[in-house]
């Protein structure tokens, strides 16, 4: 059975990000293409493409280094140079747009040969960098060469294109001389003479391009003259000027002839027969140039966007999967989030929640008084304390005169009870929560100044000064009341907010960490989250689980708290699909059950029901009507969920 | 002589090699007996680096023992008490026992509290009155006010990298170090380490450098932290006695850094390509 990518890919996509030191995206080629070194092309920098099934070797470990080899090679592609000299912004077109190919009187072809080189002299430099490397790549180039044979029943077509392709790929001069019958060994021993600096240490894209524009040239000045069959591939027909000039000074390649080939045989030939001879030579140069151009075609896929990565130092990053319910397949390593903790600045943010919400606040806090345990525990037989525990005394001395060991730890200490529930408040970050938590009335007018009183005074209109309270306004007041209810009781609590712009930039806000105090700092964390863009829901809750599930605590409760389904840019295929998101929110809250983490989503959205009865497990949601109910609402849902108790259990 | 750990010492000069200039910060604060905070990744040389300024300082004073080093690795249930010391019994009475810290205060170590914040926030209160001018220690149970020797030294590090109640060190004691950064060394300076440490080929640990430095760049992928020079050690170590290098390194870092099966595949595969 082959090896599947998705098989390898996480594995792969790690290695590949130790090498690169940046977040490398594996993903799977369309249709039939296997990716280098069957295609020759120059991939796109920060995304390997592999072929979704390793059809080459004959058993699974050596399909996984065939992978790990072509990974290998496109990020040495990066490290040493093809892409431009600085690996942290890799340049697609550094090799065809070098200066020196750029100003070649053959750019086209010198841009194609180009490519083909920096594949080999990468590999060159691979083998010396990578050692533990090098037979895995001889042995993935090998199987290459004979597919490429067994694709061609006829060997003899190879040009000198054919033969810098095979040379590419890592053949000797015999095979290449054996499977180019068109050229000469002799031609094949200078064209590897040619390209020898490659595997010099210390060759450089530079060289490459030198090397290619030299090949281009000649190249490109037999496609404009008929070549003999028997001529040497380097040297082209003179044209009429050097013709006529018999003291011009042949040209010269790193050594190789490119004198005129000895044209007696085809001074008899005439025009129409060489026409013929053209056309019926079953690879002319000009069709190994398209050849050429085929097998070196830069992929057209849009080029990847840039990973922010470094943007900001405070920010960390996370790959989760992502469930596609079309394919019922997990895409690995889909979503990036980028977890940044919050900076704000209003210092009255909890003051004035406090203030507004004064009568709730009390409420909560008797309601929750009611969970506190015991403020102090005895902890018995502790090696210090404030008080000496008789039991263990006696029980020490006893032991001492029976001749038995006995235990010194002779005190009791009283330790602060801990509850064991742990809660993570997840609040939907999307522009929608920006919208009035109450419609806006119509402005009033102020009564004492009536337009009648005075035609001629421009009629007052009174405007409530007040700032309009948003969606985002109320969730911040009700997470807020909790977090001062619940450090009260000394259940440890944290506050994340989330939103998303495509599936690379989820973005993960901490206000709250669990082991963060509630300092003044921490309460204008939470009160400078805004709104931001979409509803990325699934890789939040994944984030928001897998943090909790760290949490040392018998509940651990997840309270998502949104006002609309989730949905971002590229949430599916197709963006008007709610059902993807849906679908995949319903796993994420899955998999965070099998972490043992309980999940609770609470919707301002009037139509959640619709919704949320296909995401959530029954029990597991709540429609508030009222926006400015979500405060009590919140508290009511935390005493009923925490006495309850765990309702999952983590997956062993 | 005015100590009694010298075993605590090293006899010879421990090897470290200096990556910028803290050995010089660590000296002038020793002269003016200002406390110092070491930050760094788990394995990056903090430990061995207070060995060696112990040992350092020790060779100033050839007649005497010099100074000495008491280590404490802290941990969760680390106590201001099992930092100062408490009763214990004793025959038929019960004895005082000067913990580590006391017993550095009196007789002048260098007292190194290795990863603080480990340790319960009642050890903070204890270090606050060590740290200023006073240089005393209070023993509520002995009725006691230890002042520190003049040699006395209080050092303490912590890893940024994971502890993230580092929040909770008050600005009020994190205010009172003179702090020292630390990071895992450059490749070559790593390979040197290495070889000096392990006793393997120059190449070898060139290579076991190369692995260190690939697989620090996962970031939060089932990693906690990269590889340590600690470990790289281990692994040149292992080779230098006769193990196949492959095998080393699947023992001392494939194994030791992940327990996740992916992490462990990938960082084997970094191995495996850069191992001959």
């Amino acid at each position: 059975m082959n090896l599947t990518l998705s098989e390898a890919q996480r594995s792969l996509g790690l290695f590949a990000e130790s090498l690169a030191g940046a977040i490398i995206r594996i993903e799977a080629l369309d249709g039939d293409e296997r990716g280098w070194p069957w295609e020759l092309a120059l991939p796109e920098p920060l995304v390997i493409h592999l072929a979704p099934v390793m059809n080459e070797g004959n058993d699974n470990e050596l399909q996984r280094r065939i992978y790990r080899t072509q990974v290998l090679h496109q990020l040495a592609l990066v490290e040493f140079g093809s892409f431009g000299g600085d690996p942290d912004r890799p340049d697609p077109t550094a090799a065809t747009t070098h200066p020196v190919i750029v100003a070649s009187v053959h750019r086209l072809q010198a841009a194609r040969i180009v490519v083909l080189l920096e594949h080999l002299r990468v590999d060159v430099e691979t083998k010396r960098s990578y050692p533990g490397a090098a037979s895995d790549l001889d042995r993935v180039l090998q199987l290459a060469r004979a597919t490429k044979a067994a694709n061609n029943q006829e060997p003899a077509a190879h040009g000198l294109v054919g033969a810098l392709q095979l040379l590419t790929l890592g053949a000797s001069i015999a095979e290449v001389s054996e499977a180019c019958g068109a050229i000469s060994l002799t031609e094949v021993g200078r064209l590897f003479s040619v390209v020898a600096p490659l595997r010099v240490v210390g060759a450089t894209l530079d060289d490459s391009a030198t090397i290619a524009v030299a090949i281009a040239e000649v190249l490109g000045e037999a496609t404009n003259q008929p070549r003999p069959d028997d001529g040497d591939p380097f040297a082209p027909v003179v044209d009429d000027a050097e013709e006529s000039d018999p003291d011009a000074e042949p040209k010269e390649l790193d050594g190789m002839s490119t004198s005129p080939p000895p044209l007696d045989a085809e001074a008899d030939r005439t025009a129409e027969d060489l026409e013929g001879s053209i056309q019926s030579s079953p690879l002319s140069y000009t069709s190994e140039l398209e050849q050429l151009e085929k097998a070196t075609t830069t992929t057209q896929r849009p080029p990847p966007k840039r990973m922010p990565i470094g943007v900001d130092p405070d920010a960390r990053t996370f790959l989760y999967d992502e469930w596609n319910y079309l394919d019922r397949t997990y895409e690995r390593s889909w979503c990036r989030v980028i977890e940044r903790r919050l900076d704000g600045d209003d210092d009255d943010f909890i003051g004035d929640v406090r203030l507004r919400h004064a009568r709730l606040g009390g409420q909560i806090r008797r309601q929750f008084a009611k969970l506190r345990p015991q403020e102090r525990v005895r902890m018995y037989r502790r090696d210090d304390g404030d008080e000496l525990d008789l039991d263990a005394i006696i029980e020490t001395i006893v032991d001492r005169r029976s001749g038995v060991a006995a235990d010194d730890r002779l005190n009791i200490r009283r330790d602060r009870a801990v509850r064991e529930v742990a809660t993570a408040f997840l609040v939907d970050l999307s522009a929608s929560t920006s919208s009035p938590a109450e419609p806006i009335e119509a402005p009033v007018l102020d009564d004492d100044d009536d337009p009648f009183d005075d035609p001629f005074q421009p009629r007052a209109v009174i405007y409530d000064d007040t700032p309009v309270r948003r969606v985002i306004d109320v969730a911040k007041d009700a997470v807020a009341l909790m977090c001062d209810a619940l450090g009260k009781l000394g259940d440890r609590h944290a506050v994340y907010g989330f939103s998303g712009q495509g599936r690379s930039e989820v973005e993960f806000r901490v206000g709250k960490e669990f082991d963060d105090r509630a300092t003044p700092s921490t309460w204008a964390a939470i009160g400078a989250m805004q709104p931001l863009s979409y509803t990325r829901m699934g890789p939040a809750i994944r984030h928001a689980a897998a943090k909790l599930a760290k949490q040392e605590a018998r509940t651990k409760l997840l309270i998502i708290i949104s006002d609309g389904y989730p949905q971002d840019i590229d949430y599916g295929p197709d963006r008007r699909d709610k059902n993807y998101g849906l679908h995949d929110t319903a796993k994420a809250i899955v998999e965070a059950s099998h972490l043992g983490v309980d999940t609770f989503c609470v919707t301002i959205d009037p139509a959640g029901h619709d919704y949320l009865r296909v995401m959530s497990p029954d029990h597991r949601y709540l429609v508030i009507d009222d926006v400015e109910s979500l405060p009590s609402e919140l508290a009511k849902l935390y005493l009923d969920l925490a006495v309850a108790g765990p309702s999952v259990s983590a997956d062993q | 002589m005015h100590r009694s750990t010298p075993d605590l010492v090293a006899a010879d000069e421990p090897y470290y090699l200096p990556v910028d200039d803290e050995v010089e910060i660590f000296e002038a604060a020793f002269a003016a007996r200002l406390p110092v905070l070491l930050k760094g990744p788990t394995g990056c040389g903090k430990t061995r680096f207070v060995e060696y300024m112990a040992w350092r300082l020790s060779q100033r004073d050839p007649v005497g023992s010099g100074v000495g080093l008491t280590t404490v690795a802290c941990h969760e249930d680390l106590t201001a008490t099992d930092l100062v010391g408490r009763y214990l019994l004793s025959g038929e009475e019960t004895v005082w026992m000067d913990g580590p810290l006391t017993r550095a205060v009196r007789q002048g170590d260098i007292c190194y509290l290795d990863e603080v914040v480990e340790a319960r926030k009642d050890t903070t209160v204890v270090i606050h009155s060590l740290t200023d001018h006073r240089r005393i220690l209070p023993i509520e149970k002995t009725n006691e006010q230890v002042r520190a020797h003049d040699d006395f030294l209080l050092v303490i590090s912590y890893n940024p990298g994971y502890q993230s109640v580092v929040k909770d060190l008050k600005p009020s004691t994190r205010q009172r170090f003179v702090s020292i950064e630390f990071d895992y060394p450059d490749v070559e300076s790593e390979a040197a380490i290495v070889q000096a440490e392990s006793g393997t080929t120059a190449a070898i640990a060139l290579q076991l450098a190369r692995i260190g430095a690939k697989t620090r760049q996962l970031h939060e992928r089932g990693i906690e932290e990269g590889v340590s020079t600690r470990l790289l050690v281990y692994a040149g170590t292992l080779i230098a006695g006769g193990i196949a290098p492959r095998r080393a390194c699947q023992s001392a870092i494939v194994q030791a850094i992940s327990d996740d099966r992916d992490v462990q595949i990938a960082v084997a595969d970094i191995v495996d390509v850069i191992i001959p």
